[in-house]
């Protein structure tokens, strides 16, 4: 009985396989769809096995579930991956915001030899290789593939991973006081106060146009100086992009290098920088002093979080 | 000394707002909306006046800003904007037109408040 239980279990598992095969395979037609076969196609690594989504996993809003992702040949990026969503009201790309848009973005990781390690030209003539791609991209864009049109369709698709079906948009967008808990709304009053945490992270998506250094640099073992990479500067030594917290309960570990595994470290370390960092470089006088939140306040600021994610990612 | 203000003038406000003075008055609390186009996409920021003294402000299915309001006669004061220093209040003039509502700059610090708030014309949305 349990066999055929499994064995049923295995011809949906494959019929699911098949349809999604099929699915694919047919020629997309608008520029998001295209997008979205491009970003799960490992055709476009050097080796053909790793793909955008390899890395952004569609399940956990398009981030990664470890500290630092694999590339080709199991080489290993410097920094943690990111959430590929709700991108449309973000200035910048990357922790230290080296990419001004989506499209710019896009053929970066193809050509970074420790993620997909393809020159993009090669990426391109691959594209103009296959009967598939021809016939889509000429459908949609009049042209052969072309590395500005492969990056439009990435950055269409990923234009349309906007999520707003949280509880937290139920409540504040309808008014909807059944949406959320009571622990939630002191988790948001909290963050939207005594806990400064607006005071960086606010706007749609929890972010806001700026770098800031939370203490989570020293030159020692924390040694990646973000933003002060790009621009030089000494007064941008350990500055990195403000995370967007949109689907933050899906995307762990936590920050630039990952070094937070779950909501409740960040929020321990947020509380007391100090005891987690004692020697950072440059932070931010917003962290000067411990918050001294109680332990209420603390599983308020979880719950809160945990609220903006997306309906749709919690039926998955 | 300014939070002693503050607070006194909060709780004017409050008085101000009770619920006799609403039914003859205009009043803030509620829902008002501006439509404009951004981009050449229509783009419309709805703004909740809410009785406890907080006011939303939304825009294509998000949450922009949460901050604190207080009216007293036909100023309106705002605070709580991260955008802004904190403690930092603003204090900017209210025209009532029948449906629609007239912001304008009295005294403000904060050059992004000021320019998200200052000439901004509201519409009350119709339930
Ligand atoms: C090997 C893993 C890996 C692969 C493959 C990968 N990425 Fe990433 N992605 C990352 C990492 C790591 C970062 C952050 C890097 C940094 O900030 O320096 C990132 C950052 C991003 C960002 C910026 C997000 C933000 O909010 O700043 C976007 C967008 C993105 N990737 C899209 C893509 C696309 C499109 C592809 C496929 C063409 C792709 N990625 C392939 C690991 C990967
Ligand atoms: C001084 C500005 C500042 C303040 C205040 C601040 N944050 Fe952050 N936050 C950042 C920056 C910058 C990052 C990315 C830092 C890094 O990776 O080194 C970040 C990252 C995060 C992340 C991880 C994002 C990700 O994708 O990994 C979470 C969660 C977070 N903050 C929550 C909070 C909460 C909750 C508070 C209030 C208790 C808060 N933040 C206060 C600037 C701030």
């Amino acid at each position: 009985m349990k066999y055929l239980l499994i064995i049923v279990l295995i011809c949906g598992m494959l019929g699911a396989h098949f349809l999604y095969r099929n699915r694919t395979s047919a020629v997309p037609e608008d520029e998001i769809s295209l997008g979205k076969t491009l970003f799960f196609d490992p055709l476009l690594s050097s080796s053909k096995k790793i793909s955008c989504a390899s890395c952004h996993k569609p399940a956990f809003a398009f981030a990664d579930t470890s500290a630092l992702s694999l590339g080709v040949f199991n080489r290993k990026g410097v920094r943690n991956t990111p959430s590929a969503m709700n991108v449309n009201n973000a200035a910048f790309f990357f922790w230290d915001g080296r990419a001004a848009s989506l499209e710019e973005q896009a053929l970066i990781p193809i050509a970074n030899p420790d993620e997909m390690n393809l020159p993009v030209d090669s990426a391109v003539h691959r594209l103009q290789q296959s009967g598939f791609y021809q016939a889509a991209f000429r459908n949609i864009y009049k042209e052969q593939p072309s590395a500005k049109t492969l990056s439009r369709a990435l950055a269409a698709f990923q234009q349309s991973l906007e999520t707003s079906d949280t509880p937290f948009d139920d409540w504040k967008m309808n008014d909807n006081q059944q949406a959320v808990s009571e622990s939630v709304k002191r988790g948001f009053a909290l963050f939207n106060g005594s806990a400064n945490c607006v005071r960086c992270h606010f706007g749609p998506d929890f972010s806001n146009l700026e770098f800031r250094n939370i203490g989570l640099f020293n030159g020692k073992d924390l040694n990646d100086s973000g933003r002060a990479g790009i621009t030089k500067k000494t007064t941008d030594l350990g500055k990195f992009k403000i995370g967007p917290l949109r689907n933050i309960a899906l995307t762990a570990p936590y920050m630039h290098n990952g070094m937070f595994k779950t909501l409740r470290e960040v929020i321990d370390y947020y509380d007391d920088p100090d005891k987690i960092v004692p020697d950072p470089i440059n932070r931010d006088s917003l962290l000067a002093k411990p918050l001294n939140l109680s332990e209420r306040d603390k599983q308020d600021l979880e719950n809160f979080l945990k609220s903006l994610t997306s309906r749709s990612l919690t039926n998955l | 000394m300014k939070k002693l203000l503050y607070g006194i003038l909060m709780l004017l406000a409050a008085a101000c707002n009770t619920p006799s003075n609403q039914e003859t008055e205009p009043t803030i609390l509620g829902e008002w909306d501006i439509h404009d186009t951004y981009e050449g996409k229509p783009w419309t920021l709805l703004a909740r006046f809410k009785p406890d003294g907080t006011v939303d402000a939304m825009a294509n299915g998000k949450l922009v800003i949460s901050q604190k309001f207080a009216v007293s006669g036909d100023t309106i004061y705002f605070s709580g904007d991260p955008n802004c220093a904190p403690n930092s209040v603003g204090s900017y003039k209210l025209t009532y037109f029948g449906d629609s509502l007239k912001i304008n700059l009295i005294d403000d610090t904060c050059s992004v408040r000021i320019m998200n708030t200052d000439k901004v014309r509201f519409g009350r949305v119709k339930k």
